[in-house]
């Protein structure tokens, strides 16, 4: 009692004693016991205000990237001005030479519903988009990065598309660099390759080709692969040309199917009797 | 016990936002301490012994919320609303220039306290800490005091305006 009593006659004293010797405790106590002090509180007090700091760097962020991203879109932007300055001149330099006109194509976004475990395997995807959006078997199927492959089979409300990576699947193509011709393919030994190259034509690693427009199906001018490897083994007639694919099979996730063509580019319409059997799409 | 309250969240909030803000104005590297200067407004009103507890209390978050050695402000800080509360007593708390004399004071002494363990006790680097950031600083937030008081002062009489019923 007589301590309550003191303690009472002179709180202010016995407070500030408290407080100067915890203080000084803190002050002389071990780094570790520190660091486990200071992580325990700040880890409950000072969560709000870590939110606040964290969503003031990521809204900093945010406001760089897009900045960049502007900028990004004004050069494009003005990059797509010049490059359509370049096609309408193209186009009336076609005019003039009377080559058929390569129209735009349009493409119509479609979601993955199925995906084979191992494309190499089964080499079948599913799309959400079927018969009822104007899709029907052969047409193109595209991602932001090149060709993936052909519609195969087509339901009502969805369809299957037939990869790239499949035996029987050839598309006629073009070196972009030298303009050499070729047949891409696929099988399980060799992988993705390029027939049909002569000896004496130019292909170097790292070129890439295109789909060439020749043929009934694939318009020209979309990716396939890079070349990986050029060999002439002794007593070949032809070159064997390895390609990395350019368009990543495993991570696919935007596709879009190439669902008109104009009937006046390149290579549409061609007589069936006519295709070379290096277009061995579905 | 609703002022108390009312104070606590304040002092906490202000503490905890300090680190986050301090920077925001920061005339010659000299920022505003809100911590100090609601730690001064509370010990003011209350006295002595709240001012102590708040004082550790506030400076032992600020400890944690900067990199600080931990217990120097909570010292510094716990001993300056010690002093402020015991000269509260003494002066004439409603006269505007003693305030601010007290607070420019305190707040110097405040600083001397906090910058020795963060010195590592050494008088000349805490001496020179001290010319360089308590000296401004301690002006600084008296004219941030003012500043405060004379709006507080000039919305609270306007709000009496509003609200007294015209005379006829």
């Amino acid at each position: 009692m007589p301590l309550v009593s003191l303690f009472q006659r002179h709180r202010d004293r016995v407070t500030l004693l408290a407080c100067v010797t915890m203080s000084l405790l803190l002050l002389n106590s071990s780094a570790e016991l520190k660091f486990d002090l200071a992580r325990a509180i700040g880890s409950v007090v000072f969560a709000p205000s870590d939110g606040v700091v964290k969503l003031n760097a990521h809204l900093s962020r945010l406001q760089g990237e897009n900045e960049i991203l502007r900028e990004r879109v004004m050069v494009l932007s003005d990059e797509w001005n010049r490059v359509e300055e370049y096609r309408k001149e193209a186009t009336r330099l076609r005019h003039l030479l009377e080559f058929r006109d390569a129209e735009s194509y349009h493409f119509l976004p479609a979601e993955l519903l199925s995906f084979p475990t191992n494309p190499r395997e089964n080499n079948l995807i599913r799309v959400d988009r079927g018969r009822r959006d104007g899709v029907s078997s052969g047409m193109p199927v595209v991602s932001s990065s090149g060709l993936i492959g052909a519609v195969h089979t087509v339901h009502e409300q969805e369809a299957e598309v037939q990869l790239l990576s499949s035996k029987n699947f050839a598309v006629s193509c073009r070196d972009r660099r030298s303009r050499v011709l070729g047949v891409f393919k696929w099988d399980p030994r060799r992988g993705f390759h390029v027939d049909r190259v002569d000896l004496n034509e130019d292909v170097q690693v790292g070129d890439r080709f295109m789909t060439s427009g020749l043929g009934t199906r694939f318009p020209e001018g979309f990716l396939l692969g890079t070349v990986t490897d050029v060999q002439m083994p002794p007593g070949v007639l032809r070159k064997q040309i390895l390609l990395e694919p350019s368009v990543r099979l495993q991570t696919l996730e935007d596709v879009f199917i190439v669902n008109l063509i104009s009937k006046e580019a390149p290579g549409f319409p061609l007589d069936s009797s006519i295709a070379t059997d290096e277009e061995g799409g579905p | 016990m609703r002022e108390t309250r009312f104070q606590l969240l304040l002092l906490v909030l202000g503490t905890i936002f300090y680190p986050v803000t301090e920077k925001w104005f920061a005339p010659w590297g000299v920022s505003v301490n809100y911590p100090f200067l609601l730690l001064f407004w509370v010990t003011i009103r209350r006295g002595r012994t709240p001012g102590t507890f708040y004082g550790f209390f506030i400076g032992l978050l600020r400890d944690l919320s900067s990199s600080t050695e931990l217990g120097a402000s909570a010292l510094a800080f716990s001993l300056t609303g010690y002093l402020i509360g015991g000269v509260r007593e003494k002066i004439d708390r409603e006269n505007v220039a003693i305030r601010l004399t007290l607070l420019a004071g305190s707040y110097l002494v405040c600083q001397a306290i906090y910058l020795m363990p963060r010195m590592d006790w050494s008088l000349p680097a805490a001496g020179a800490a001290w010319v360089r950031y308590a000296l401004p600083g301690s002006v600084l937030n008296a004219l941030v005091y003012l500043l405060t008081l004379l709006l507080v002062r000039g919305l609270s009489e306007g709000l009496a305006l509003i609200h007294e019923p015209a005379e006829h």
